[in-house]
């Protein structure tokens, strides 16, 4: 009864057997009140027509010899029949001619007669004859008689509606034997299987408390529930094999992120300990690195009942590891506290609960760096344990190696980066000093130069007369060499000044800048010169101007002696990189040398043939070097040179 | 102009009078044309389908005239009815009824004798009309023309009154037999 | 050419070789005649704002141009430099800075401190006059002090 499943069934099963009562009778009460009703609203008709027809012939002779008096008394004769209210017979004219009251009410009674026929008026049945007698019309009869129509059908629905209630009663009182023998064995099911899920009991069983389709539905029930019962139990079973397989998984996962953050042994051992110490099962866990020089082992971390040890500091003898050699060669060792000499550490194991423990090698490579030791009370170690111990001293070992491997490389960039700074120092202080020497150069070396250079120009200007011709010439010689050193001081300074320069980096107009240079230096040479397209670079503007002014005066000056110098421009865009080139028809040089061609101050043709100091290309491959780029060129004597450079896409020096 | 109007007035009270006369003519000429239609006669006296239903009024040429009027074009029974004015002495075959006048109830019991128990309906207006012989008298009563009938004397002539007839006779006189 | 006798030239440089090429140079020129030579950086601050030596001058006519060396010991010449653009009397006159070396760094110092002008010495004398003479020229002839 308390169980809401079953009650809803009930009222459900009860609703529509009053349902189906209510309506089979209310359909059979409508049919039979329709049908009464009918025939006797018919029955009625017919008979006041017969009435009215004995009436209209009886009184046919009073009407044709005009007397009343025995018209009235036929009427009179109709207090045999109560039900007529009222009568009157009417002359063919119309004239009342007699007439007849059950309650002596004249006003009830029509004027003049209406035609043939029956209708209905106020609960009342008016009903007109004609008196026909040898085809003529003689008159008229009326009748009202009692119309009971709506007296019955009230009587009819009293009747119905005790039926009903009769009826319906007693479909309560069925359909309430009937649910207890359904509904009753259902609402035990039903709170079975709630204690079932409230409780999650599989062993509870419905009662069988009959042979029907319920019955058999308290079967299926019983068999799906040990169904049930059997499958949780397998699932609890591959649940906790699920969990450990987790646990141990976890464990191995966070020896390897502790080993990828470089965290160090100690850090590592510290944070796995407790959690394998659980998924052991035992009482404590160590992990314990060797010192083999000192035949000694050391605690990394150690995890008990109750705290976790982490850090150095305890140490004791290598013995208490059982047969090293045999962990060397991955042998777990079982040790019985009782087999070692009796000491302060066995003592230590034996209060903490441990009596037997297992020494599982923790290796790197053929170095045996260390032992995991766990144990307990008891004696046997099951084979699923020592090979969850194995992983995670696999893994341990793993990541003390790595833990030790970062040590030693970080102390390496240590020094590495102390040894750069010391070197950086020095290289600034020689920049410095380099600096200084430049400009002392430029300033210092120039002015005595200047001197000679201005005052053998004055010896010139002033004794010109005093001078024979090999005094005037000596003069010149003297000038022209102090000029030509004043040139080598102003390009070696301007060398040094590539390489110390701080470089910009902004979009470059190459072939802008090429035009200008050529304006700049065109006039003075006879060659023709093709300019073709250049691609943009990056770059110092002034130094890559610096780059095209030696490049192209070198081609202008090795091709001037030729009969038709030519010199060609040009660049192109690679994947990389766009190379620029700069193509004459002159002096050219011979690959042999190629070597020498960059150098400072090395010069493949004589001073009387092209003039010039040997600086140019070495600035522009120091400029070009230093834009990440690279020079080259090929040539023949006498057959032209090609001069190309590179510069990288992006900027990368 | 005061005889005028008293002449006015005596117009008027001979017209009402001559309507009143007209009137009980007209009321016993119906009265005897549906008389026809509750007594029955020997199936022999009515003669075949289609054969007049004569009605001899004798002593009221009025009443005859009013008859002929009236049942001009009409039937009972089937037979087109025919009215016969007769005088006494006339012959007497042929007829199915026979209305002898106040003028004439003298003649009565010649008539009758003359009749001798042929199926002929008498039918009178006099007082000593059934004790005569007369099968239906007719009398007035409050002004009302209403009729006596003796259903014995019918029955010497073979004739049986309807009692649906006798219904609304005013009196039945003598016994059924 | 009426103007020339209130011409006055400062020549501030502590080489006396380099001296002499530069007024011999002027005075080929004609801008010799009122041109005054000063062999360091702290005798031109002097003459400049009239002190020490030169107190009794008339600090109301500065030179109409100075010729400047870079590299003099004491006082440098980017610290004269620097003191005559900082002074509400000196700071119009034209400044020619001559250098034997085109260092960026006095190149840079130089331009910042409001140099009017700046030149290389080269070491050919006959370049060297002509550039010192259409550098004086230019700024003699052009430049007139306001006031």
């Amino acid at each position: 009864m308390s169980a809401p499943a079953s009650k809803s069934i009930r009222s459900k099963l009860m609703g529509v057997v009053l349902l189906t009562v209510l309506a089979a009778l209310l359909i059979a009460l409508g049919a039979v009140v329709a049908y009464d009703l009918r025939a006797y609203h018919r029955t009625l008709v017919a008979d006041l027509t017969t009435q009215a027809e004995l009436l209209g012939q009886a009184s046919a002779p009073a009407l044709a010899f005009d007397d009343p008096r025995a018209a009235q008394e036929n009427l009179a004769l109709l207090k045999f029949r109560p039900q007529i209210q009222s009568a009157a017979i009417y002359t063919a004219r119309g004239q009342r001619f007699a007439s007849y009251e059950r309650r002596g009410d004249k006003e009830a009674l029509p004027r003049l007669p209406a035609a043939e026929g029956a209708r209905i008026e106020h609960r009342d049945l008016l009903l007109y004859k004609r008196i026909v007698k040898d085809g003529e019309i003689l008159g008229t009869v009326y009748l009202r008689s009692d119309y009971e129509l709506y007296e019955r059908a009230f009587d009819y629905l009293g009747i119905g509606a005790v039926a009903i209630a009769v009826a319906m009663l007693g479909a309560w009182g069925m359909s309430a034997r009937l649910q207890r023998g359904l509904t009753g064995p259902l609402a035990s099911i039903a709170g079975v299987a709630q204690r079932v899920v409230q409780a999650r009991d599989y062993s509870q069983r419905a009662e069988k408390l009959s042979d029907d389709e319920v019955g058999t539905l308290a079967d299926a029930f019983n068999g799906m529930l040990s169904e049930i019962e059997r499958r949780t139990r397998e699932l609890e079973g591959v649940n906790a094999a699920l969990a450990k397989q987790a646990g141990r998984l976890h464990l191995v996962h966070e020896v390897d992120r502790a080993i990828i953050g470089e965290a160090k042994p100690a850090a590592i051992a510290g944070a796995v300990l407790p959690r394998l110490r659980e998924l052991l099962g035992v009482a404590r866990v160590v992990v314990n690195l060797f010192d083999h020089e000192h035949g000694q082992v050391e605690w990394l971390a150690a995890a008990g009942r109750h705290r976790t040890h982490v850090g150095p500091g305890v140490r004791y003898s290598m013995r208490m590891m059982g047969d090293v050699e045999r962990l060397r060669r991955g042998e777990p060792q079982l040790i019985d506290i009782s087999s070692l000499p009796p000491g302060p550490e066995v003592e230590a194991l034996r209060s903490s609960g441990v009596l037997y423990y297992m020494a599982v090698p923790m290796r790197s490579g053929e170095e045996l760096i260390g032992a995991l030791s766990f144990g307990g009370e008891e004696r046997v170690f099951p084979e699923e344990q020592l090979a969850i111990a194995r992983e995670v001293a696999d893994q341990l070992a793993i990541a003390i190696t790595q833990a030790r491997l970062f040590e030693r490389v970080t102390r390496h960039a240590d020094e590495l980066e102390s040894k750069v700074k010391e070197r950086t120092v020095q290289l600034e202080v020689a920049n410095r000093e380099l600096e200084g020497f430049s400009y002392s150069v430029s300033h210092d070396l120039r002015a005595p130069l200047r001197a000679i250079n201005g005052y053998a120009l004055m010896l010139e200007e002033d004794y010109a007369a005093t001078l024979d011709a090999e005094g005037r010439r000596l003069l010149g010689v003297v000038r022209a060499s102090s000029e030509q050193m004043a040139r080598l001081i102003d390009d070696l300074l301007a060398f040094s000044q590539v390489g110390r320069k701080q470089i910009s980096r902004v979009p470059v107009d190459m072939a802008a800048l090429a035009k200008e240079v050529l304006s700049e230096l065109k006039p003075q040479a006879p060659a023709h010169v093709e300019l073709r397209e250049l691609p943009p670079a990056d770059g110092d503007r002034s130094l890559l101007r610096q780059v095209w002014a030696n490049l192209v005066g070198n081609a202008l000056k090795y091709s001037s002696k030729r009969e038709r110098p030519h010199v060609e421009i040009g660049g192109r865009i690679e994947e990389r990189e766009r190379i620029y080139w700069v193509r004459d028809n002159g002096a050219g040089f011979d690959m042999r040398y190629y070597d020498k061609l960059f150098g400072v101050f090395q010069r493949l043709h004589r001073a009387e043939e092209f003039e010039g100091t040997g600086v140019g290309l070495a600035i522009v491959q120091r400029i070009v070097v230093r834009h990440g780029g690279r020079v080259w060129a090929e040539g023949a004597p006498g057959e032209g040179a090609c001069f190309r450079f590179a510069l990288p896409m992006e900027a990368s020096a | 102009m005061r005889l005028r109007l008293a002449a006015m007035l005596a117009g008027l009270v001979l017209t009402a009078t001559c309507w009143a006369q007209a009137t009980e003519y007209q009321v016993k000429a119906a009265f005897l044309y549906k008389f026809g239609g509750y007594v029955e006669w020997p199936a022999d006296a009515l003669g075949g389908a289609g054969a007049p239903f004569t009605v001899g009024v004798m002593g009221a040429e009025e009443l005859a005239a009013e008859l002929s009027q009236i049942t001009s074009g009409r039937s009972t029974s089937g037979h087109p009815i025919s009215v016969r004015s007769l005088r006494p002495g006339d012959p007497l075959e042929g007829l199915q009824v026979l209305f002898v006048g106040r003028d004439d109830a003298a003649h009565l019991p010649q008539i009758l004798d003359a009749l001798h128990g042929r199926p002929v309906l008498v039918v009178t207006e006099s007082d000593d009309g059934l004790p005569d012989g007369s099968m239906i008298n007719f009398v007035l009563v409050d002004d009302k023309v209403r009729f006596d009938i003796a259903p014995a004397s019918a029955e010497h002539g073979n004739l049986r009154i309807s009692s649906r007839l006798l219904a609304v006779a005013r009196r039945v006189v003598g016994g059924q037999s | 050419m009426s103007n020339f006798e209130e011409v006055e030239i400062l020549l501030v440089e502590d080489n006396t070789m380099d001296a002499e090429m530069t007024q011999r140079a002027l005075r080929k020129h004609n801008f010799g005649n009122r041109m005054h030579w000063v062999k360091d950086g702290e005798e031109a601050l002097d003459y400049l704002f009239c002190r020490g030596a030169y107190a009794q001058r008339d600090a109301r006519r500065p030179p109409r141009l100075v010729l400047l060396d870079i590299k003099m010991p004491k006082v440098d010449g980017i610290e004269v430099l620097r003191q005559v653009k900082a002074d509400e009397r000196t700071r119009t006159v034209p400044v020619v800075v001559m250098t034997s070396s085109n260092e960026e760094r006095d190149v840079v110092e130089s331009y910042r401190l409001g140099v009017n002008s700046y030149i290389v010495k080269p070491v050919e004398f006959a370049s060297f006059l002509e550039v010192v003479a259409s550098i004086g020229l230019y700024w003699v002839l052009t430049n007139r002090v306001p006031g």
